[in-house]
C-alpha cells in the first residue's frame, strides 16, 4: 500500500503512535519562568516522592557534554548555572507515565535570583551583552563585487522571525540497546545533527546512537534543528 | 462509574476516570489515527464521530475534537475513529488521495472526520457549507486547495443523497462513506446500561471545551448529569428560555431563535470551531466568566435574566449582576445555572469581534448593540462589551446617551468616545489597553453604522 493510502486511512505511524516498549519511561521538562537568572538550587525533593517518579536529570547528572548547538557549540541542552532565556529546561522529570511526569514537573522547589536581561536586540548589542562572539558570514570580495554592479540600492529591513508551524508536535522515543547503544525515534529533519548531539551529551561514540525519522506530520524546516525542542504549556 | 459504549464494532466497559480525554484514551487503544496536534481544539486533527439516537430514533453523528472530549462524554453512544470507517479507502479518502488533498498526512484522518461529517449533516452540499464544515481543521502542507477538490469532488455524490440530512445514513452506507455496521448501532446503543451519577468532587462539566483545557488534567472533575430539561430551547411565558445545556450549535440552528434573532447563525460562525460549537454550551460559556465570553456580551445586550438552582430552590438574577470581578461569579456553592431567559427584542441587534485572526479565535474585543427605535428616533438601546475589563460589562452611560432624537455624526463619535472612556483594558497578548479601546470604539461605531442606514459614513469618516 503506497504512503498516501497509508494516511488517508489513518494507519501511518509517526513518532508518537509508534507502540511503547514496555517499561517505557516518560520524560517532563521543567521551564525558566524568567529570562535572565541565576540558578541557586533545584530541590528535587518533593517530586521524587511522588510514587512512579523515577528521577530528576539537571545538568550535573549528564554523563558527556551538555551541549547541542548545531552550527556552533553555543546551546546547553539543561541550563547549567544560570538561564539565558524563558522557557529554558532547567531539569527533566522521568517517570512512569507521561502524567505523573507532568505533574512531578510542577513540585520542584527551583530557587532563582533574577538578572538583568535586555529583550531589544540592539540595545543587546550595544551593551556587549551578546552570545558568544559576533560571526560574519560571506562569500567571496563582497566589497569588490559592490563595486562592478551598475546599481546600487541601501536600506534597512527588519524581519520578526517566526519558527513555522507544524501539527505533529514533537516527540521523541529513545530505545537503549544491550551493548549500551542507543536506538533513537525523533521529530527531526536533521538526523545527524541529532545523532551528533545525543553522542555528545551521553558521551558515547556516534557510531553507537541510531536516529529514525520514518515520516515526519509535517517539519517545514522548524524541525531543523535537533529535536525536539522542549515546550510545557 | 462504568462507562458503556461503542467503540468502531465493538462495545466497552471502561472504568477510567471520567474526565480522560478521549484522545489519551484512543492511544492507549493503540487506535492511533485521531492525532495529537494543538491539543486544544485549534487543528481538529484528532477529530471523531460520535453517535447518539436522538429525540425522534434517529442515529445522528456529531463532528468532536476528542481532545476537547471527556470519557463520560461517550456514555450510550458510538464513537467512530477512522479506524472504523472500512478497510480500505472510502471514496471520499480516495477522492483525497486522487486530488492531491494529502501531503504529510498528519492532519488528514481529521479531515476525513469533517469531510464524512459534512457528507452526514450538511443541508447543503455546497462549496460554502463545505467551508464551514472544514472551518476547524488545518492543514499546513497542501494549501487546501486539493482537500476542497476532494470535497467538490464527493458532492458528485448530491444525486444519490436525500436531501434531509436526518436520512442519508443509509444512503451513505450504499455509497460506501460509512460502513454497513452502522445499521445495527442504533439497537445496539438501546442495550447499553443507563448512566449513573457521578460521585467525585471537582468543577462541573458540561461541554467542557474549555475546561478541558485546563492543567493539571489528573484533577478529579464531577460530571453534570445534564438534565434534559437542561438542553430545551423554547418559549415559556412570552419570553425566550434557553437551557444551560444547550449547545452554541443549538442556538445557531434554532428555528425558534431564527425569526427574532436572524443575525445569530451569522455571527456564531465566529465563535471557535464547527466542531467545538457541537460541544461548547451556553452555561458553560457564562459560568466560566471569561471577560471575552461572546455568549456573555450578546446576551447582556439582550437583557437575558438568569435562573440559579440549588437544593434549596430557584432564585433569579439579571446576567448584568452575576459578574462581580474577574472569574467571580454570584454562584453559591452547590447551585447551578439552570436556564437563561430574555424577551424576544424588539430591535435589531448587531455584534462586532475583533481578534487576530476572523475565524476560530478568542476576541481581543467583541461588543453587541441593540437598538429598538421609533422612525428615526432611538427610544431604547443595551450596549455591552468584551475584552474591555475583568468581565463583560453593560455599559448604562452609552445606552443612555443614545436613546433620544435621531443621531448625527458627531453625536456617533461623541458616543464612540464615550464608550472608550469607560471601559478600563488590560494590555496582553490580545493586545494594548489603548488599542482595545480604539477597538472598542470603531465597534460601536461600525454598529451604529450597520443599524442606522441614515447615518453617512463618509461623514463619521470624515470627523476621525
Amino acid at each position: 500500500m503506497d504512503e498516501t493510502t497509508l494516511h488517508a486511512l489513518g494507519r501511518s505511524q509517526y513518532v508518537a503512535d509508534l507502540p511503547l516498549p514496555p517499561g517505557c519511561l516518560h520524560l517532563a521538562p521543567v521551564l525558566s519562568p524568567l529570562a535572565h537568572a541565576r540558578i541557586d538550587s533545584i530541590d528535587a525533593g518533593a517530586a521524587l516522592m511522588l510514587p512512579g517518579v523515577k528521577a530528576v536529570l539537571s545538568a550535573a547528572d549528564i554523563r558527556g557534554e551538555n551541549q547541542i548547538g548545531v552550527v556552533f557549540a553555543d546551546e546547553p541542552l539543561l541550563a547549567a548555572g544560570e538561564v539565558c532565556y524563558a522557557g529554558q529546561v532547567l531539569a527533566l522529570v522521568v517517570a512512569e507515565t507521561a502524567d505523573i511526569a507532568r505533574h512531578a514537573a510542577t513540585l520542584l522547589q527551583i530557587s532563582l535570583t533574577p538578572l538583568p536581561h535586555t529583550l531589544d536586540p540592539r540595545q543587546a548589542q550595544q551593551a556587549g551583552a551578546l552570545f558568544g562572539k559576533p560571526r560574519c558570514f560571506s562569500c567571496g570580495d563582497v566589497d569588490a563585487a559592490f563595486a562592478e554592479c551598475a546599481w546600487q540600492a541601501s536600506g534597512r529591513i527588519e524581519i520578526g522571525g517566526q519558527e513555522q508551524l507544524y501539527l505533529e508536535t514533537q516527540a521523541a522515543l529513545a530505545i537503549p540497546r544491550d551493548d549500551g547503544s542507543m536506538l533513537v525515534h525523533a521529530t527531526t529533519q536533521s538526523p545527524s545533527a541529532t545523532q551528533e548531539g545525543i553522542a555528545r551529551v551521553l558521551g558515547l561514540a556516534v557510531h553507537q546512537v541510531e536516529v529514525d525519522v520514518k515520516r515526519l506530520g509535517g517539519g517545514l524546516v522548524a524541525k531543523g534543528e535537533p529535536g525536539p525542542r522542549l515546550k510545557r504549556r | 462509574m462504568s462507562i458503556a459504549f461503542i467503540l468502531n464494532q465493538t462495545l466497552q466497559h471502561c472504568d477510567l476516570p471520567p474526565h480522560t480525554r478521549v484522545l489519551d484514551y484512543l492511544r492507549r487503544q493503540a487506535l492511533t489515527a485521531a492525532k495529537p496536534g494543538c491539543q486544544e481544539g485549534d487543528c481538529s486533527a484528532c477529530g471523531v464521530l460520535l453517535g447518539h439516537v436522538d429525540g425522534t430514533g434517529q442515529l445522528v453523528y456529531q463532528h468532536l475534537n476528542s481532545c476537547l472530549l471527556p470519557l463520560a462524554a461517550l456514555h450510550g453512544k458510538h464513537l467512530l475513529t477512522v479506524e472504523g470507517l472500512s478497510d480500505g479507502p472510502t471514496p471520499l479518502q480516495q477522492a483525497l488521495i486522487d486530488n492531491g488533498g494529502i501531503q504529510c498526512g498528519y492532519c488528514t484522518p481529521g479531515f476525513v472526520i469533517a469531510l464524512t461529517a459534512h457528507l452526514l449533516n450538511s443541508p447543503t452540499l455546497d462549496e460554502a457549507s463545505l467551508k464551514t464544515a472544514l472551518d476547524g481543521n488545518l492543514c499546513r502542507c497542501t494549501g487546501y486547495a486539493g482537500i476542497l477538490r476532494a470535497g467538490a469532488a464527493v458532492h458528485g455524490l448530491r444525486p444519490q443523497l436525500p436531501a434531509d440530512p436526518t436520512q442519508r445514513l443509509p444512503a451513505l452506507i450504499a455509497a460506501g462513506i460509512l460502513p454497513s455496521y452502522l445499521q445495527q448501532i442504533a439497537n445496539q446503543l438501546a442495550q447499553l446500561p443507563p448512566a449513573t451519577a457521578s460521585t467525585s468532587a471537582g468543577p462541573l462539566l458540561a461541554g467542557g471545551t474549555d475546561l478541558l483545557l485546563r492543567q493539571p488534567p489528573w484533577q478529579a472533575t464531577a460530571l453534570m448529569q445534564i438534565d434534559p430539561s437542561l438542553d430545551r430551547l423554547e418559549w415559556q411565558g412570552g419570553q425566550i428560555m434557553i437551557g444551560a445545556g444547550c449547545s452554541v450549535a443549538e442556538l445557531a440552528s434554532s428555528p425558534l431563535l431564527a425569526p427574532h434573532l436572524p443575525a445569530l447563525p451569522q455571527i456564531l460562525q465566529h465563535f471557535a470551531s464547527s466542531a467545538i460549537r457541537q460541544r461548547a454550551t451556553v452555561g458553560g460559556n457564562l459560568v466560566n466568566a471569561s471577560p471575552i465570553a461572546d455568549l456573555a456580551v450578546l446576551l447582556l445586550a439582550l437583557d437575558a435574566q438568569l435562573t440559579l438552582r440549588s437544593a434549596q430552590g430557584e432564585r433569579c438574577l439579571p446576567l448584568a449582576q452575576f459578574y462581580r470581578g474577574y472569574k467571580q461569579l454570584d454562584l453559591r456553592p452547590g447551585e447551578i445555572l439552570a436556564t437563561i431567559r430574555f424577551a424576544p427584542p424588539a430591535g435589531q441587534l448587531h455584534f462586532e469581534k475583533v481578534a487576530h485572526r476572523d475565524y476560530l479565535d478568542i476576541a481581543s474585543v467583541n461588543s453587541a448593540l441593540l437598538l429598538q427605535r421609533d422612525g428615526q428616533d432611538i427610544i431604547r438601546a443595551r450596549f455591552a462589551a468584551g475584552g474591555v475589563a475583568p468581565m463583560p460589562l453593560r455599559l448604562p452611560a452609552v445606552e443612555q446617551a443614545l436613546q433620544g432624537a435621531a443621531l448625527t455624526p458627531a453625536h456617533a463619535l461623541q458616543v464612540a468616545e464615550l464608550a472608550a472612556a469607560q471601559v478600563t483594558p488590560i494590555s496582553d497578548i490580545r493586545g494594548s489597553a489603548r488599542y482595545k479601546r480604539l477597538l472598542l470604539r470603531q465597534q460601536l461605531l461600525a454598529a451604529l453604522l450597520a443599524l442606522l442606514p441614515e447615518l453617512n459614513p463618509e461623514a463619521v469618516m470624515e470627523l476621525l
